[in-house]
């Protein structure tokens, strides 16, 4: 007959003792009852109700309120918090601006790493989704050799078929194509996937088909942006689009809209069509089936409670299989990489591929950044919160004679510093809402501002610890001083405290340490920007040939347009090439050596003025010339280098497949084609692929197939607007309708450093908010230091003292302080900077008089803030200071 | 010292209160109100308001006999203190006042 124990015991636990009997035997009472009436259930339900119901503010802080906040005590603290802003309104002021601004960066970074942390993740099952990637490894020393996301175009279907747990799979190959528009074409980004695509991947289907939408060749799945660029307002489903893949005209049906969801998603997509289409894009039968070469990506998705690295030993063992591979060849590892690292770099997987990818090092930099920032602010709080008590020593001196405890003297603070970053914490939120607009502009991000759990727990807590950290310390400082001297007036309020200067230390140290790694960081970025690349890139243009044509057709079209230009007098050349300076990762061919091992080179095919054409040095032997065969070849340096030839004039690339021979004719000057984190890889220009395809055992490519896609022109300077013009009408005139694309190699060039370029102002300006937070500390404890000693000065002016003199009695000290801060500082960036540097491939010297420019400015800047406040002194009359009582 | 309110919940458990005399505790009150104007109030809204009303010195409180029932436990009884009838009285008076300047009620449909 008794209720249940445990909700008893529930009330009994939070209700005030005075009431819990009562309360209890009610409760009791009217489960008795309900029992009579209802079932046992139900009265269960009905007495757990009503334990919730009296869980209730008017129950719980009843008599025991008075022991959990004292309201009056809660009130007068309240107030004398506000009255002491107000009376102090310079440095509560800067106290919550830089609050606010710290707080607010740290907002802006909390959205950044959020949009990172959750790319790809709105995917159903997003846990189980992985792509199928290779580690090529030693078979000697285990020693991993190279990493490679693409597979070849067979191993999906093979897999489907052989290993029952993988749920879905996919192949995945994107590239630019031609999508029609009436008489108009236009470029986009189109995506090649079986139809297990969407069992995969859950991008939202906003109209159309919902479930496989994209069943055979003759279907297509499209973005909104696509629907309303061809189709208007139209309904696009059901809808005919001609989209030109390789060299032939396909119109399919348009099945589904989708949501690229662009602000999360690392796999852009403009159009979706059928896999089949491949044949269109790769004549080359050898390419299609068989595992050497590997072109397009493979996406799978497992059962959610699959054992990984089980399977991804079994995909091992499978892939040596099907690929038959020897005991001489490298291992081949398939790994599967989790889509969550897609978008973060990590040193487990390779970087390049279909997915965007996202260097976390430069996020690393921001949230330490932003946690500097954050620091700064709670340093300068405490110095001006702790110095700035010493005015109201009296105050506390009075409360802690009337008999006030300690503990209600650091309630007092921590309330008032709670306010304070309470407010900050206000401004920064409305801040942070306005400024992320802009902020997306200078990151290039997609971030939304939205109001989630996430981020209010984020703010709440950084409020908390800063509150309780900055009043901890204060109140340390303060309340250790002795009452009776408070009250005497005898304290030496102007006097150092040890805290005190090693937090202006501290400060000081994190100043000097940003300004040379701001200082050094921009120093690498322009020489990374200003370095010569080895080739001519100023009046140089990039025009994209023919898409739709195979091999020889582009190569006559090309032809057709070169001679149409050689009339301009302001072209001085122009040649073709399969791979730009757009491409980061060029195509590389491996050739299969005597001894097994295997030779990795970069590839590109020219024209045979492209030497030329870009500027590029020769080093030995001669250019391509118009009658050359294509058996001839140039190498670079590097390959020269990593062969170790002497003389490497009339020599072969080493391969045991080749039977043609081919002939190196001239050694080029090695000229960055990559990136230049890296050094510069071995590489064969040649005019003709066929004499090198013939050695060739493996290819690793994202351009393909060999064959020119863009012409590169060398103009003459100046009239540059009048040059486009002529360019696009020789393009008219030779190629009719088809789109129209030119670059400047420079812009090119701006573009793929873009990103570093973008990193390095966000830390400029993350530095610079920085330092103008520690500058306004600094304004504030000079001024304090000042007014503290506003008599002293007043009677060293009468005495005869100048306003330097004086000056530099203030500074002294801050100096000195600089000074040690300086030496701190230095060992650490320095350290440090060299961990960052160590990723270029060329970079800067770290000078030591960057350290010690960076001293000197911050002295510099301190003495004019010192200054600024000490002229105020001098300009007045020496007996108003004294007479100030 | 301003002036004091009752509001409309706290003048009827007031009442209630008033009405049960010896016997006046939560579930009592609960029942009444449920018997009486049959409405359904919740147990922790009437305790809840009983101790605000006490705080304003409405009513003051004994604890009463235990009994089985509750397990053991006793009664928390209330009763009307003078300040709380004469609360009770005014708000009666006004009320009367106010309807006696209502003009004629007729019902209209006489």
């Amino acid at each position: 007959m008794e209720p249940p124990k445990w909700i008893i015991k529930f009330i009994n636990f939070y209700c005030p003792p005075r009431l819990a009997e009562s309360v209890i035997g009610d409760v009791w009472e009217q489960y008795l009852r309900d029992k009579e009436r209802f079932s046992k259930f139900k009265s269960n339900r009905r007495l757990l109700w009503n334990a919730f119901r009296f869980f209730r503010p008017g129950i719980l802080l009843r008599n025991s309120k008075t022991q959990l906040i004292n309201t009056a005590m809660l009130r007068i603290n309240l107030l004398l918090a506000l009255r002491n802003m107000r009376k102090y309104k310079f440095y509560s002021l800067i106290n919550i601006l830089g609050l606010a601004m710290s707080i607010m960066f740290g907002l802006l970074v909390f959205f950044y790493v959020q949009n990172a942390i959750q790319h790809d993740s709105f995917h159903e099952e997003h846990e189980s989704i992985f792509r199928l990637t290779k580690q090529y490894r030693s078979r000697e020393t285990n020693e991993l050799l190279s990493w490679n996301n693409t597979t070849g175009n067979q191993l999906a279907t093979d897999l489907r078929n052989e290993i029952p747990s993988i749920k879905h799979i996919t192949r995945l190959i994107s590239g630019s194509g031609y999508v029609k528009k009436g008489s108009e074409t236009f470029t986009e980004k189109i995506m090649l996937v079986d139809p297990d695509f969407f069992n995969i991947f859950s991008f939202p289907i906003i109209e159309g088909t919902k479930k496989d939408p994209l069943m055979n060749a003759s279907q297509a799945v499209i973005s909104p942006e696509m629907a309303e660029k061809y189709f208007g307002i139209a309904d696009p489903i059901g809808k005919q689009m001609e989209i030109i893949v390789g060299n032939d005209l396909q119109s399919v049906i348009v099945t589904a809209v989708a949501d690229p969801v662009e602000e999360l998603n690392s796999l852009p997509f403009d159009v979706i069509i059928h896999i089949d289409h491949l044949k269109s894009l790769i004549q080359s039968e050898g390419f299609l089936i068989g595992y050497d070469v590997s072109f397009l990506e493979t996406y799978l998705k497992l059962n959610p409670d699959e054992n990984v690295a089980a399977l991804e030993q079994v995909l091992t063992k499978t892939y040596a299989r099907f690929a038959q591979l020897t005991e001489e060849d490298d291992k081949k590892i398939i790994k599967l990489q989790p889509i969550s690292k897609l978008y973060w770099w990590s040193n487990k997987f390779a970087q390049d591929g279909e997915a965007i990818t996202y260097n976390p090092d430069y996020v690393y930099i921001l949230i330490g950044l932003s946690l500097l920032v954050i620091v700064i602010a709670v340093l300068n709080f405490i110095m001006l919160t702790s110095s700035q008590s010493l005015n109201r020593i009296k105050e506390f001196g009075i409360r802690k004679t009337m008999g006030a405890f300690k503990r209600q003297l650091s309630a007092q603070l921590l309330l008032e510093v709670l306010i304070l970053a309470m407010a900050a914490g206000a401004i920064a939120l409305v801040a942070t809402y306005y400024l992320i607009p802009v902020f997306n502009n200078l990151a290039n991000a997609k971030l939304n501002f939205r109001l989630t759990g996430e981020l209010i727990g984020f703010i709440v807590i950084l409020i908390s610890i800063i509150s309780i950290i900055s009043s901890l310390i204060s109140s340390g400082v303060i309340l250790r001083l002795k009452t009776t001297s408070a009250l005497k007036g005898t304290l030496n309020v102007g006097g150092s405290s040890l805290t005190r200067n090693l937090m202006v230390i501290i400060q000081f140290t994190f100043c000097v340490g940003l300004i040379v790694g701001t200082i050094v960081f921009k120093n690498q970025m322009s020489y990374v920007s200003n370095k010569s690349l080895g080739f001519e890139k100023d009046q140089l243009i990039e025009v994209e040939l023919p898409k739709n044509m195979e091999g020889k057709a582009a190569a006559k079209a090309y032809e057709i347009f070169r001679n149409e230009l050689k009339s301009n007098p302001d072209v001085v050349s122009t040649a073709a090439t399969m791979t730009t300076m757009s491409v980061v990762h060029w195509t590389v061919f491996t050739f299969d050596q005597e001894d097994d091992s295997q030779l990795k080179i970069t590839f590109n095919l020219v024209s045979p003025n492209y030497l030329s054409t870009m500027g590029l040095e020769l080093l030995s032997g001669r250019d391509f010339r118009e009658d050359d065969t294509g058996k001839a070849i140039i190498v670079n340096e590097s390959l020269v280098k990593e062969m170790g030839w002497e003389d490497p004039l009339g020599m072969q690339i080493p391969g045991k497949d080749f039977n043609r021979s081919h002939e190196i004719i001239g050694v080029v000057k090695d000229f960055n084609f990559n990136s230049l984190h890296t050094e510069v890889a071995p590489l064969i220009l040649a005019t003709d692929v066929d004499y090198i395809m013939e050695g060739l055992t493996g290819i690793s490519s994202y351009v393909w197939p060999p064959q020119f896609f863009t012409a590169v022109i060398k103009v003459v300077p100046g009239n540059a607007g009048h040059i486009a013009e002529d360019i696009h009408a020789a393009w008219q005139k030779t190629m009719s309708d088809l789109p129209f694309e030119m670059k400047y190699v420079n812009d090119i060039l701006n573009e793929k450093y873009k990103e570093e370029k973008r990193y390095s102002s966000m830390i400029n300006y993350a530095a610079g908010f920085s330092l103008f937070i520690a500058w306004l500390g600094l304004l504030a404890l000079t001024r304090l230091v000042i007014q503290k000693r506003f008599k002293e000065m007043g009677i060293r002016k009468v005495l005869g003292s100048s306003s330097f003199n004086i000056i530099l009695l203030v500074a002294r000290k801050f100096v000195l302080l600089i000074g040690v801060a300086t030496l701190l500082a230095s060992p650490l960036a320095w350290w440090l900077l060299q961990d960052w540097l160590s990723d270029f491939a060329y970079k800067v010297d770290l000078n030591p008089l960057i350290f010690l420019f960076s001293g000197l400015a911050v002295i510099g800047v301190t003495f004019i803030s010192i200054s600024i406040q000490s002229l105020k002194i001098s300009s007045i009359n020496p007996s108003e200071a004294l007479r100030m009582e | 010292m301003k002036k004091e309110y009752l509001g409309e919940f706290e003048e009827l458990v007031l009442t209630m209160v008033a009405l049960l005399g010896e016997n006046a505790y939560g579930n009592a009150i609960v029942d009444e109100i449920s018997e009486k104007i049959g409405r359904e109030v919740n147990l922790s809204a009437v305790h809840v308001t009983l101790y605000r009303m006490e705080d304003k010195g409405y009513v003051s409180s004994e604890m009463g006999g235990a009994s089985n029932m509750r397990g053991g436990r006793r009664k928390r009884i209330f009763s009307v203190t003078n300040a709380g009838l004469q609360m009770l009285q005014t708000l009666k008076e006004q009320r009367q006042e106010l309807w006696s300047l209502i003009p004629d009620l007729k019902f209209s449909s006489i």
